[in-house]
């Protein structure tokens, strides 16, 4: 210890007697230490002089004499003799006469003042010196501790408190001596919220242990601030329970959520509903347009759909653009259908992102608890499997769940799965079937037809997977995608040069009922800064006939935008003639299954004959499907028809030999090779 | 007669831990107090002049302004002994 004592213990002539009164002050003259015999004389507690300034002793109008005013640590008032007026609690008058003395530590970190009356011995002046100094190690020990400590008394009053303590609650000194903690009732360390005067909230972990603060027992509080470290952990819980480009729950965290909400609805028999949303077509504009429109189109959804719900409802995006609401219905199920509907309109609106009006409107599957499921994972699978049938039926109508739609066959499903995955891994393929024009056997166009090789490496035709697409509702964006592909095939022959003069893509009934076809492919016109009519949309009869009106509507402004417009597959469905006049096609494609019964059945010829002439007389163009045969290929001549394609001629070619076929002037290569004996009329031979 | 009043000022009346916190508080209530307490629950976030007239420096407090004395106990109530033996 550095502290050193006097040589000559003052007064040390004088017999120490019950009037040894002392005080250790601190440097700002606060009372640290008060001998007892001073505090009975006072009649005094302890808890209430301890930190209290020194002047509080004095009776009124007594006065610190100026020379004692502190002026550091220098002892540069060696034992200076102090005559002081105090008074005891009852305000009696007490004059002592006092001792001064500067104490100074060895730390350097502070120093003290001892005063001592006369009385004062050498052995009580090292006990005080030394309390001084255990005094300021303590200080410093818990003046400079980063966990709070606080001293509670039994009352649940706050007697002592350390700067961290302050800080953590942040109130000073003055605010918190003698202020109100309550008593503390915990076990271990507990974590509680702090309410800083300033109004600001935190997190501390608190431990109480039972102690003493001056003779009376009390609870030592440790307040460990950790507001911060709740903060960093509740952000990173946010980012690992949401999206963060959306802002909503994740499926973590829909899951989580969703076993609570279904464990207090089972508690409180309140109906459930799960809603399950995806955007029609999304993936086009990701593909077409790019992921950063992509993402501000997710943002932009994510947003209505906020706006469509009320607070308490939980969002979540379970990825790429599937979302999920769950909403209580305490009227039922038509609390489902009203937020449904209100969904589905918001999502209605065109998306302006970046000049570009886009269009995802949502398909909408609906499963109730407990109706529909029990567990969440039942319940979401079920909201999917409505989704998907809302999809199919492409009315825009949000589809319940029901039974039926869970009972789809393995391998159906199996297919739906792969197909569901094949445009992301890039595994839809688009082929070019030339169809030459008989006139002067030259290259008329060619019509692009989906090719789909999934990852067994098998490739399928269309007959095999587009009427699953088109029942999963999936043709509208692979529809979409082929549309777009076909306008970049045809920018991309007109960069390298060659003349491609149409290319004919075929149009899905679903894509003819979508509001937003014909603004599609004006932007893809405009895109590939393509002439309009290189661009030939085919439509089935079947097609037209589904919805007529709302058709004529659609194919009117295609036609004012100058694409060119097949009927495809003429003779397998109504077969209307009227029909033709109504509709602005130019082009009448005349079925395969006509074709075929064209050598063995004379009857066909002349109903040919006549569709041919009707055809002609409304301006039409006709094109062959299907020729397999130099002989049909013949009679198609002699009745006039204009054009043809098929196997007898050219299989679909990839682009790049289409690319070369349309280099040749004329293709009557084409129909001569063919008519050589021995040859396979299915095996293609190409330039 | 009227019953006892208690205020319990919670942060997030929500959270999971005040919700446990706030249940063990009311079946320690209910076992002492066999005829019934009022309860009236604050929460600091939606009220925080409430907290602040009262003087709260950290939540959960519970505080009984009768019968007297007057008392205020600051934690989650986990220590069931040391609360009971205050409420007695």
């Amino acid at each position: 210890m550095a502290v050193t004592p006097p040589d000559s213990p003052p007064g040390a002539t004088a017999t120490p007697t019950q009037c040894d009164y002392w005080l250790v002050l601190d440097t700002d003259w606060r009372i640290l230490f008060a001998s007892a015999s001073l505090l009975e004389r006072l009649e005094a507690s302890d808890d209430r002089l301890v930190g209290q300034p020194f002047t509080a002793l004095l009776a009124p109008h007594s006065q610190l004499p100026a020379a004692t005013t502190p002026t550091g640590a220098d002892g540069s008032h060696p034992d200076s003799p102090l005559e002081l007026l105090l008074q005891d609690s009852a305000g009696r008058p007490l004059p002592l006469h006092f001792h001064l003395r500067a104490l100074q530590t060895g730390h350097g970190l502070g120093s003290g003042w001892l005063l001592y009356t006369e009385d004062f011995d050498r052995q009580t002046l090292q006990l005080a010196t030394e309390l001084a100094d255990l005094q300021e190690r303590f200080s410093q020990l818990v003046m400079r501790n980063r966990t709070g400590l606080l001293v509670v008394g039994r009352d649940g009053r706050i007697r002592f408190a350390n700067p961290a303590a302050r800080g953590a609650l942040g109130r000073s000194q003055d605010q918190l001596l003698g202020s109100e903690f309550g008593i503390p009732s915990v076990t271990g360390s507990t974590e509680l919220d702090i309410v800083r005067a300033n109004g600001e909230l935190g997190v501390a972990e608190i431990t109480a242990s039972h102690s003493q603060w001056q003779g009376e027992p009390a609870w030592l509080v440790m307040i460990h601030d950790i507001t911060e470290r709740k903060r960093a952990e509740e952000a990173l819980r946010y980012h690992a329970e949401h999206d963060a480009l959306s802002g909503l729950a994740n499926r973590a965290l829909l899951l989580a959520s969703l076993r609570r909400m279904l464990a207090q609805a089972r508690r409180q028999q309140q109906p459930l509903a799960l809603l399950y949303l995806d955007l029609n077509r999304f993936k086009t504009i990701n593909d077409t347009l790019g992921h950063g429109i992509g993402d501000q189109v997710l943002m932009e959804a994510a947003r209505r759909l906020r706006h469509c719900t009320r607070a308490g409802d939980l969002l979540a995006r379970l990825g790429g653009d599937e979302f999920c609401v769950v909403i209580d219905m305490p009227h039922g199920e038509d609390d489902a259908r009203a937020v449904a509907e209100k969904v589905r309109r918001a999502f209605r609106e065109p998306y302006l992102v970046e000049h570009h009006r886009l269009h995802a409107e949502a398909s909408i599957g609906i499963a109730c608890h407990p109706r529909d499921g029990e567990d969440a994972e039942v319940l979401l699978r079920n909201a999917d499997a409505a989704m998907y049938q809302a999809k199919r039926e492409a009315s825009g109508e949000p589809v319940f769940y029901r039974p039926a739609l869970g009972e789809r066959s393995h391998a159906l499903l199996a297919l739906e799965t792969r197909l569901r995955k094949a445009l992301a891994r890039d595994e839809m393929r688009l082929r070019y079937q030339p169809v030459v024009r008989l006139r002067d056997l030259r290259l008329s166009g060619c019509e692009a037809l989906l090719r789909w090789r999934s990852a067994g490496g098998r490739q399928r035709w269309p007959g095999q997977f587009v009427p699953v697409l088109e029942s999963m509702g999936l043709i509208l964006e692979v529809g979409d995608w082929a549309l777009a592909r076909a306008c970049r095939q045809l920018a991309e022959w007109r960069a390298a040069g060659v003349m491609v003069p149409t290319v004919a893509v075929n149009l899905s009934p679903l894509q003819l009922g979508d509001a937003s076809l014909v603004e599609r492919v004006a932007t893809l016109l405009e895109t590939h800064d393509l002439v309009p009519s290189r661009l030939v949309l085919e439509i089935t009869e079947t097609a037209v006939m589904r919805a007529p009106d709302r058709t004529r509507m659609v194919l009117a402004e295609l036609s004012r935008l100058g694409v060119g417009l097949h009927l495809d597959d003429f003779g397998t469905g109504h077969s209307s003639l009227s029909l033709l006049s109504r509709f602005p096609f130019d082009t009448l494609k005349i079925d395969r299954s006509f074709v075929r019964k064209l050598s063995e059945q004379p009857r066909q010829r002349q109903l040919l004959q006549a569709i041919l002439s009707m055809a002609d007389a409304l301006g039409m163009g006709t094109v062959a499907e299907g020729v397999e045969t130099a002989r049909q290929l013949q009679i198609l001549r002699e009745l006039g028809c204009h054009a043809v394609q098929g196997f007898f001629l050219s299989r679909p070619l990839s682009a790049g030999n289409l690319a070369r076929l349309a280099t040749n002037e004329s293709l009557a290569w084409l129909v001569t090779r063919r008519q050589r004996p021995g040859r396979n009329p299915a095996a293609g031979v190409y330039p | 007669m009227s019953r006892p009043r208690f205020s319990l000022y919670l942060c997030g009346a929500a959270l999971p831990r005040n919700r446990q916190a706030r249940k063990r508080l009311e079946t320690l209530l209910e076992s002492l107090y066999p005829e019934g307490v009022e309860l009236r629950v604050v929460d600091i976030q939606s009220d925080p002049e409430a907290a602040e007239s009262a003087g709260i420096l950290a939540a959960p407090t519970l505080i009984r302004q009768w019968p007297e004395p007057v008392l205020r106990i600051i934690g989650d109530f986990s220590d069931a002994d040391g609360v009971r033996n205050l409420l007695e």
